[in-house]
Order: structure tokens, then C-alpha cells, then sequence
């Protein structure tokens, strides 16, 4: 059953933003952050929701199945609102008690840190919704290849990504194995104090390492016959081309950031900025 | 190239061969837990041994008796303590990084474990990771890639993850990756003993067929002897040390040396010995039932014959 496990959220679909060069997806995905970020008010939301509303409808990626990414981020939206609201001291308090002070510049604040969130997390889900984790590796890997100018070891940084994430299904169904051979003997993980459930894990843990380690050794001998050696440059079989939806891509990313920070600079020099606007 | 190579050349003294193993020599180091050397114990004992190209060889010993350390001389994983390897007729130093890589271009490695040697997150890019490492452009590596899976029939799986695939499927993918560097040996490092009787059966149909139309020359190693019954040579190693080398008749009908090896001789076989010691008319050297049956069918009516 483990073997079925999907790594990310890698969403398949047929449709433009899927098939757009990773490292667009990888620049949209910043653009859309400093945009959310840059935004202050409703208005500056209501246009970066517009924003992810028609990439996700150009993207074929039910809203549904993106929605549940914020399942295990509420607590943290839930929190970052509270503690806005509760703890703003910057405004005038309509109810003062103790460390409390409740404003309504502070739940204005709440509430805005709370999409700005939200925000956050649907916009760069679109990313990992969209690219399979290979793509996104490699994305990652042509993006930063300029960091091998100064020696940074960046191809051996991504083909490690790409081989953790091979593992992981072998390694969890690995634990599995090791949890249920311990289990036989007797090992309890359901009963007893944290403490004592957590040292119960022990010796999970160890055969798992001992076991990641041999595995690692010869996985390491196997690539070193196949002609592995570090510090060379390898070939790719499908390299990362542009084409022209890419251009088209870059051009409208470059267009929403521009027509982004130009509203945000004709609101701050008319003093218009605000929790209603920007 | 050294001296006594080029001797060897001119005046035809010794026969090249595709691979040639002289007195080799391979120590293991044990240590404690401060790093101090315990005891030190030679896992390739003075061993020399030559293959010749396309044929099918098998390396047969129990658990400890350094077959697998002498099959990572073979792919450059390791290099001689003393003694010489010889491939292609040139020798093999650890400091010549070209020919090391040569080598390892020319002779693929499929091991025992068939998750511990897949690098890939597909079937396709696994195959690729070769011709991926020494530069070949896109266009080489798809086909180079497409050959390398057809030829073992896993082109219809190229995009699934490896870890949808059996065990059998797995060995078959890691022989597409070592295909896909165009290789003139292939080395089975007790490639399938993790595997079940049935995808044991079809990865050595596979590498025999390879053998045959394609002539890239095989190595098994292994202790189970009923995978070798076809193999043109048979080395059989104990302890370090080259016990025998001979065909597979040869050594299948010496049982003191099998015995001395600590291997196991197939049931089939085994039985035909019996016979031919009640009944020296049969033949032994049999390796399959059916053959068992056959030679049966022949001494039976022989013996009705004769009364």
C-alpha cells in the first residue's frame, strides 16, 4: 500500500500551466509571493484572489483538491489572527484587561495577516500542484545553476533531491516492516506515558538507520558503475527548452507585477493606503 | 602500456584474452573500535583467470568465498592489493581515471538488491542515468534508451515509477540501464537471489538471450548451480581461492570439489549420480528433469531390449 503513495500533490491534468517550463512556475511563484506580501489591504488581495482564481481555472486543478493544502495551515491562520487581534497594541483598545487589548486597527490587522496567509499558501501550492517533483528538481537546478560559478555543488544538490524522493516510499515502507517485526516482539506504540511511547521508538529507529545506511552504500557503488563520478558535467535526456508559452508566461508574470506595484505606488503617494485598499 | 604487455604482443607469447586476472590479490582490513587494524585476511587469495569475449561464465561459490569482491575488481569498485587485471589488454590502475571509466562503460554491474541500485523516478530516466553521466546529447541517450528497453521488453512501463514494478521488473531495468551504456559484458552479482522462482527464471532467459544474439559476454555469480548448468565456464571459488575452473560437465561431475566449495548440487543432478553408481550405463551430467527423463526412457528400453 505504500507503493501508492504520491509524493507532493502533483495534480495531472492536460493544460497550459503544466506543461510551462518549471522555472516560470518557479518565478510566478516568487512574483505572486512579493505581490501578497506587498499588498497590505482587501483590495490588493481581492486582486492577487483574482489572480489565483484564473491560473487555477487555466490549470484544470479542481479547486477542491487545492483547497484541502489549507487543511494544515488553519491552526496557524487561526493563531496568527488571534494573536493579532488580542495582542495589537498599536491602536486604541476598546477592551483593556491585562496583557489583552482588543482594537479594531488590531483585528483589521488580524484578519489581513490572515489572508495574506492564506494567500501565501493557495498561490505556491499552484507550483507543486502542477510540477511533478522531478520537473521542479530540475527547475530548480537550471535556476540556480549559476551558483556553480562559485562553487556551489548545485547538479549534486538536486540529483540528491531526486534520489530522496525516490527513497521515501522505500523508507516508509521500511519503518512499516521494522514497526510491525517490533511489534511481534512485543514492542507497544499505543500505550503507556509520551516519554515512555517515544522511547518505544527507539528501536525503530535505529534498524531504519542502520538499514538507510547500507542502502545508501550501495546505492552508491551502483551508480559508480554506471559511470557516476562528481565535479563532471552530465547530459539530461529531456533538457529544459523555452518555448513560446513560456515567453507569453514570463510577459503577463512581468505585466501583473508591474501593474501590481504601480496601483500599490499611485495609492501611497495619494495617501489612500489602508486596511480597504492596499 | 606496460613492458611485458608489449613483449607479450610481439612475440605471441601468451593468447590475449577479453579479461585476464594474474595472482590477484585482495586484502580486507579489520578494525576496532579505535581504528586499529585487528586482522588483516586476504579475500581474493592469489586467483588468475581468463575470459574470453562472448562467452558465458559463471562464478560459483557459498557465502565469504569472494566472488562478489573479485566481481567489483571486474567493474573497477575496487583494485588489486597485489597480482593484475588485465581488460582489454590494458591494465587496470586506479590512478588512469579514463580507462577506469572505460571500463565501467564496458562492463555493467547488476547487484543483489533490486531497490538498492535504481537511481531514477522513472523507468525511462533510470535507464538514461548512464548515458546521463558521460555526456551523451539528448537525442543519443532517447534512443540509446528506447533500445535498451525494448530489448528487454519494458518499454511499455518507460513512465512508471519504479517502485510500481516487481522484483524481476526491477533486475530488468537495472540490465536496460547497463544496455543503454552499450556494454560488451554484463556482470550478475547474485542478481537473482531476492527474486521469486518466476523472475528469477525470465532475467536469466533475458541475459542468456543477450549472450546469444547480441554476444555481450556474462558473468554469474552465484552459488545456486542449477542457474549455471549453461554456462561455457565455470570458476569455482572457496576462501579466497580459485578451487577449479572447467565446463559445466566438468565440474558438475566432481562432486569432491563441489562438496569441498560447500555448494549444493541440483536434486536432478544429484539423483543421476545415484543412478550411475547402481548403474554405470547412465549418464550423469544431467541438468533437467526432462534430460533426466530422457536418459531413464534410453537406459530403460536399452534394458528391456537386452532381455
Amino acid at each position: 500500500m505504500f507503493r501508492e503513495i504520491t509524493l507532493g500533490q502533483y495534480y495531472a491534468a492536460d493544460s497550459v500551466v503544466h506543461k510551462l517550463d518549471p522555472r516560470v512556475k518557479l518565478l510566478g511563484t516568487l512574483i505572486y509571493i512579493i505581490s501578497v506580501l506587498m499588498a497590505g489591504g482587501l483590495t490588493g488581495y481581492f486582486i492577487a484572489a483574482i489572480a489565483y482564481i484564473i491560473v487555477m481555472k487555466i490549470s484544470r486543478v479542481p479547486f477542491s483538491f487545492a483547497l484541502r493544502g489549507l487543511k494544515s495551515v488553519f491552526w496557524i491562520v487561526l493563531m496568527t489572527f488571534l494573536c493579532n487581534a488580542f495582542f495589537y497594541t498599536g491602536g486604541t483598545p476598546f477592551i483593556k484587561y491585562g496583557v489583552i487589548s482588543i482594537s479594531i486597527s488590531g483585528i483589521e490587522y488580524g484578519i489581513s495577516m490572515a489572508v495574506r496567509l492564506v494567500l501565501l499558501v493557495l498561490g505556491s501550492s499552484i507550483l507543486t500542484l502542477t510540477t511533478t517533483p522531478n520537473e521542479l528538481t530540475y527547475g530548480l537546478e537550471k535556476a540556480f545553476s549559476f551558483l556553480c560559478k562559485v562553487n556551489v555543488p548545485v547538479q549534486e544538490i538536486a540529483l540528491m533531491m531526486s534520489i530522496a524522493l525516490r527513497f521515501i516510499p522505500i523508507l516508509i515502507e521500511e519503518t512499516d516492516k521494522i514497526m510491525k517485526a517490533q511489534a511481534s516482539r512485543g514492542t507497544d506504540f499505543e500505550t503507556g506515558s509520551i516519554i515512555k511511547r517515544v522511547q518505544n521508538y527507539i528501536p525503530i529507529i535505529i534498524p531504519l538507520f542502520i538499514s538507510a545506511f547500507r542502502r545508501a552504500g550501495d546505492l552508491a557503488l551502483a551508480m559508480e558503475s554506471r559511470c557516476y563520478r562528481t565535479g563532471y558535467p552530465r547530459t539530461k535526456m529531456y533538457p529544459l527548452k523555452y518555448n513560446s508559452t513560456d515567453g507569453s508566461g514570463y510577459t503577463v508574470l512581468l505585466i501583473y507585477l508591474s501593474l501590481f506595484t504601480l496601483l500599490k505606488c499611485v495609492l501611497i503617494y495619494i495617501g489612500k493606503t489602508g486596511f480597504f485598499t492596499m | 602500456m606496460d613492458v611485458q604487455l608489449l613483449f607479450f604482443r610481439n612475440f605471441g607469447v601468451e593468447n590475449m584474452s577479453f579479461i585476464r586476472i594474474k595472482n590477484l590479490v585482495h586484502q580486507f582490513h579489520m578494525k576496532d573500535a579505535n581504528g586499529e587494524i585487528t586482522e588483516i585476511y586476504n579475500a581474493i587469495d592469489d586467483v588468475s583467470m581468463q575470459i574470453e569475449e562472448g562467452q558465458l561464465i559463471a562464478i560459483l561459490g557459498r557465502n565469504g568465498s569472494g566472488k562478489s569482491t573479485l566481481a567489483r575488481h571486474l567493474n573497477n569498485l575496487l583494485f588489486p592489493d597485489e597480482g593484475a587485471i588485465w581488460i582489454d589488454d590494458i591494465k587496470i590502475r586506479q590512478e588512469d581515471e579514463e580507462n577506469v571509466w572505460n571500463n565501467r562503460k564496458k562492463i555493467g554491474m547488476v547487484f543483489q538488491n533490486p531497490d538498492n541500485q535504481i537511481i531514477g523516478t522513472t523507468v525511462e530516466e533510470d535507464t538514461a542515468f548512464g548515458p546521463e553521466n558521460i555526456g551523451l546529447e539528448s537525442e543519443r541517450i532517447k534512443k540509446l534508451v528506447s533500445d535498451a528497453l525494448t530489448a528487454v521488453n519494458m518499454e511499455h512501463k518507460k513512465n512508471i515509477s519504479p517502485n510500481h514494478l516487481s522484483g524481476g521488473q526491477k533486475q530488468k531495468v537495472a540490465v536496460a540501464g547497463i544496455l543503454a551504456l552499450k556494454p560488451k559484458c554484463i556482470v550478475l552479482d547474485e542478481a537473482t537471489s531476492m527474486l521469486d522462482p518466476h523472475s528469477r527464471k525470465e532475467l536469466l532467459k533475458l541475459v542468456m538471450e543477450l549472450n546469444k544474439k547480441e554476444k555481450i559476454t556474462i558473468i554469474m555469480i552465484t552459488h545456486n548451480m542449477e542457474e549455471v548448468t549453461s554456462a561455457d565456464k565455470i570458476f569455482v571459488m572457496n576462501k579466497g581461492k580459485l578451487l577449479s575452473q572447467g565446463s559445466s560437465s566438468e565440474i558438475f561431475n566432481n562432486s569432491e570439489i563441489i562438496k569441498e566449495a560447500g555448494l549444493e548440487i541440483p536434486e536432478i543432478m544429484e539423483l543421476a549420480i545415484k543412478m550411475h553408481n547402481k548403474n554405470p550405463e547412465f549418464k550423469t551430467g544431467l541438468f533437467t528433469v526432462m534430460e533426466f527423463a530422457n536418459e531413464f526412457e534410453r537406459v530403460y528400453n536399452d534394458k528391456r531390449k537386452q532381455e
